[in-house]
């Protein structure tokens, strides 16, 4: 399965609409989707499976369960994915389309881009080809992708505790 | 020395309480608060107490606020305030955003520590919040090393208010 996500927020309606239209050529794929709270102008998927807002067990399980996992570029959802170890498409929310109040998703995916496990699409006509990558990605490599630690550097955390002592 | 310290960590809901989560392990041994926007986060803390056998955190809870609402704004920051006086805590530490920077704000002029620690999501430059939060935060982080003042180490002096606008923020590491 593949597992759409936008964040628990805004509608995020180009990689919807781009991710229903792979979809729609790739009947073999199941693929779920949290599209988002949507008002009556947005427009829905009409492939997909999807949900506007997942309660967080349910999320979680659907993180469990997918073999590839596509979302906005946000800080959640590419933690989701590298700490369970599932590869993830993601594409930027851009300002000048009202879906963020700034253009700092475009530098989250930049950098992330160099993980081995992260696909970006800059935009909706880069989704089928990061989604296919990813697919393939995750026939060839899913025993070897680690899942990182749950928690932040050792180093990090001890400097953070040794100032909280040291107050 | 000796005494445990109190923690109050605050974030919005989302990616800012994930990178939160998972600087969790620095605050094990101390009297422990949050303040989240998102009360289904209460038994992903609890559930975390009871598998290391530390005491049950307090939980508080405020309402959501875009930098727009300003109704609701107005509502955080009071209800923002009201934890910080009761909680007393000896160090706040916020990874942001709105709730954060008011707990900071709040808490400095009540004595305590304050660590602001910048999304990872920021790679270009600070947060809107953590420029904002700079002035009162003991500790200022960004988690890239791109944006910190490692190679040009600046001494920064808080009491001299145009030494703030060169400072730049610390880098101790990242979430992930």
């Amino acid at each position: 399965m593949i597992f759409l996500t936008v964040g628990s927020e805004l509608p995020f309606s180009r990689l919807t609409t781009a991710v229903d239209g792979w979809a729609a050529l790739h009947k073999d794929q199941r693929v779920f989707g949290q599209i988002g709270k949507c008002d009556n102008g947005d427009k829905l998927p009409t492939t997909i499976e999807y949900s506007q807002l997942l309660a967080p067990e349910v999320y979680s399980k659907n993180l469990e369960d997918c073999s590839v996992m596509v979302a906005h570029a946000g800080m959640g959802s590419i933690i989701s994915a590298l700490t369970i170890g599932k590869p993830i498409v993601i594409m930027p929310r851009r300002e000048m389309f009202h879906e963020t109040r700034n253009d700092h998703q475009v530098g989250t995916a930049q950098k992330f881009a160099s993980r081995p496990s992260v696909f970006v699409a800059n935009d909706e006509t880069e989704i089928s080809s990061a989604m296919d990558a990813a697919l393939i990605f995750s026939k060839e490599k899913s025993q070897i992708t680690e899942p990182v630690s749950e928690f932040a550097d050792e180093e990090f955390l001890k400097k953070l505790r040794s100032f909280i002592k040291g107050t | 020395m000796g005494s445990t310290k109190k923690v109050l960590a605050v974030s919005s809901s989302g990616g800012h309480w994930v990178q939160l989560m998972r600087l969790r392990p620095a605050w094990d041994d101390c009297e422990v608060a949050y303040l989240t926007t998102e009360p289904d986060y209460r038994s992903q803390v609890e559930k975390y107490a009871k598998d290391k056998s530390l005491p049950l955190p307090r939980f508080y809870i405020t309402v959501v606020a875009t930098r727009w609402q300003k109704f609701r704004l107005l509502r955080q920051l009071l209800e923002t305030a009201m934890v910080v006086l009761k909680e007393r805590p000896d160090v706040i530490v916020s990874t942001g955003a709105a709730p954060g920077f008011f707990a900071i704000k709040i808490g400095k002029l009540f004595g305590s520590k304050t660590v602001w620690v910048d999304s990872i999501a920021n790679v270009d430059v600070m947060s809107l919040s953590g420029q904002k939060a700079a002035s009162s935060a003991d500790v200022w982080l960004t988690q890239w090393p791109e944006l910190s003042n490692r190679k040009n180490q600046l001494s920064v002096d808080q009491d001299q208010p145009s030494s703030k606008l060169l400072r730049k923020p610390d880098y101790w590491g990242s979430v992930i």
